[in-house]
């Protein structure tokens, strides 16, 4: 019987050691930590503001959960949903000056944008379409620190948002191997369904690794943007350079051509907003949800809707996601933030519904 | 004792017919793409399908991309299910016992000659797919999914790399199917759980709800050899996978092992 000890045991033990070594290797890493020295909200503002710039390279992870449960109604919809939900891998390389890399790693295809000196190149793999965006001379971006001074900044930001969050340094993390600082955003106003905004920043060179939105309708960060791995060294600069591959269609825009192109964004009325800071609510114009309506199907939206009763009466319908809430009113206007159900309700009655 | 097995392992009729039957198939998929081809649809199937008739290199990546799933699999199955159960079943292991060669040594000598011939299918798909592409396709510059242009030949060295990644990602499923045929003296018996071991992993890969589980599925990490046609060449899903390969290599080696050398062989 010995024997079966051997056969069998000494397997079994291996499979217990790889198992746990799978399972608690991400979990140690990142469950320690740092000591760091003390820091007050408006100093590490101030540091963030006033950091100088720094080049690296890292890999981005962006997740969403802003459908929670509901997400697997809508999994059937496929690409052309028009909610960000699901996780994004990013490779982001920045270099010296205007050099910068942004890679949207995909399954089977891949997004690039590549910006240099000479201008930027936007690359898609599938259906190898390039575009060329000119840069024109004039235009020089300026950098946040020249001839700011980011203390006297950071302790006016402070100030300004003190009456409705709470800031301060929560614990310190690790983020993708660096120890970095925790500065929290609580709102103290009721209502909003954002329970708390954590931002980690690395506490070397004040970079920002991280920035975490917690629902108040869950305890798993509903927005998540943060690296999992990143190297504080310049990359190499063929990472900056895109000549197009023979064969790719390039479309070609310039700098005017650029401006014209987001004019039709900013739209013309400015949509009404109703309550302040966290409690703030957009109204907008019958009819807005139509595109999103259509890229969803007119079945998966409605599946998400429930209808309310206003306070004259009338019916309205909600439309509840872990972070935005937004109410279809029965004029069809829409009411939208992120804040509970009952703001938006409030809302509605303070318009006469 | 290594170099019989492999001779072994590599003269069988039959393993023979496996390899030649698996080299029909980046032939076949690039004559079928070449003149059955009817442009325009863009996207779907697996990955690098679209792109084949652009360049000489990607033919065997398609052919790669497509077999990792099922086909190279069950071939590796069948190799490593006969590994032990087949000489079991026709008395050649009582000759190799009574000729006092130690068990480790013949069990290592069987997981080499297996592992050797997993690596040889997917080295084999590359290279008639190179030869069969070089011939139907194009052969200049290559473009990675980066956009970036690299050379025909880098693009070669690529191709045979994404080969011998691939061959290594179906590494556990082979010694998953030497582990069970130390147990039996079946090996058709061995051979099909080695495969469904590997089917069961790939259904519950695709479950989202079992998102958590993802990470610990041999199959996981399969379609990694993709990230070698980035540039840079994205490093650390290959990671993954070999790590996946060697944890679940290092689970069914100790079990082979050790059921091998003190099990009671009867047959």
């Amino acid at each position: 019987m010995a024997r079966w000890k051997y056969r069998f045991g000494i397997p079994l033990v291996g499979a217990a050691v790889a198992l746990g070594a799978a399972s608690l290797t991400p979990a140690l890493t990142n469950a320690q930590t740092p000591l760091l020295g003390p820091m007050s909200a408006s100093q590490l503002i101030a540091a963030v503001m006033g950091a100088a710039p720094v080049q690296y390279s890292g890999q981005l992870q962006i997740t969403s959960n802003i459908l929670g449960s509901d997400a697997s109604l809508l999994s059937s919809v496929g690409q052309s949903v028009a909610l960000p939900e699901g996780t994004s891998q990013l490779m982001v390389y920045r270099g010296a000056g205007p050099n910068l890399r942004l890679q949207e790693v995909n399954a089977q295809s891949e997004r690039d944008l590549y910006v240099n000196s000479a201008g930027a190149w936007l690359w898609d793999s599938a259906g190898s379409k390039a575009s060329h965006f000119v840069a024109s001379s004039t235009t020089q971006s300026k950098t946040l620190s020249q001839g700011v001074n980011p203390t006297v900044m950071a302790d006016n930001l402070v100030t300004q948002l003190s009456p409705t969050s709470q800031l301060t340094v929560g614990s310190n993390v690790y983020v993708a191997g660096h120890a970095a600082y925790t500065l929290s955003l609580v709102p103290r106003q009721t209502g909003s369904s954002i329970s708390s905004v954590r931002i980690s920043v690395d506490a070397k060179n004040y970079h920002v690794l991280g920035v975490s939105v917690y629902s108040v309708y869950s305890s798993t960060p509903v927005l998540q943007m943060g690296y999992q791995s990143i190297t504080f060294a310049s990359p190499s600069s063929s990472n900056f350079s895109f000549t197009p591959p023979v064969g790719a269609s390039v479309n070609t825009v310039t700098a005017s051509q650029l401006k014209s192109m987001f004019q039709p964004m900013t739209s013309p009325t400015k949509p009404v907003t109703l309550g302040t800071s966290w409690q703030a609510v957009v109204e907008l114009p019958k009819g807005s949800l139509t595109k999103v309506s259509s890229s969803l199907g007119s079945k998966a939206l409605s599946d998400l809707e429930t209808p309310v009763t206003l306070a004259n009466g009338g019916t309205a319908s909600l439309i509840h996601t872990e972070l935005v809430n937004m109410l279809v009113l029965p004029n069809g206007s829409i009411l939208a933030g992120a804040v509970r159900s009952s703001v938006l309700e409030s809302d509605a009655g303070a318009l006469g519904f | 004792m290594f170099v019989e097995e492999l001779k072994r392992v590599f003269r069988r009729p039959r393993n023979l017919i496996i390899l030649g039957l698996i080299a029909l198939v980046p032939i076949l998929l690039g004559v079928v793409v070449r003149f059955a081809s009817h442009g325009g649809s863009h996207g779907g199937g697996p990955a690098f399908f679209a792109e084949i008739t652009q360049n000489a290199v990607f033919l065997p990546l398609a052919a790669l991309a497509s077999m990792e799933t099922l086909i190279l699999p069950l071939a590796a199955s069948i190799i490593a299910g006969d590994s032990v159960a087949g000489d079991a079943a026709n008395g050649s292991l009582r000759y190799l016992l009574v000729r006092r060669v130690p068990r480790a040594r013949i069990i290592h000598a069987k997981i080499v000659a297996a592992l050797v011939y997993t690596l040889a299918l997917s080295l084999m798909i590359a290279v008639i797919g190179l030869v069969a592409g070089a011939i139907l396709f194009p052969h200049h510059q290559v473009v990675t999914l980066s956009g970036v242009s690299i050379s025909f030949l880098h693009g070669v060295g690529e191709a045979l790399l994404a080969a011998v990644v691939v061959g290594a990602s179906i590494f556990s499923v082979t010694m998953v199917g030497i582990a069970v045929s130390t147990f039996t003296s079946s090996s058709l018996a061995a051979t099909s759980i080695a495969v469904t071991v590997a089917i069961a992993s790939e259904v519950l890969d695709a479950i989202p709800q079992l998102e958590k589980i993802r990470p610990i599925l041999l199959s996981n990490y399969w379609s990694s050899f993709i990230n070698i046609f980035r540039s840079p060449i994205l490093a650390g899903p290959i990671y993954k996978d070999l790590l996946e390969q060697l944890g679940w290599m290092a689970v069914f080696y100790l079990l082979a092992v050790f059921n091998f050398s003190q099990r009671d062989i009867t047959s």
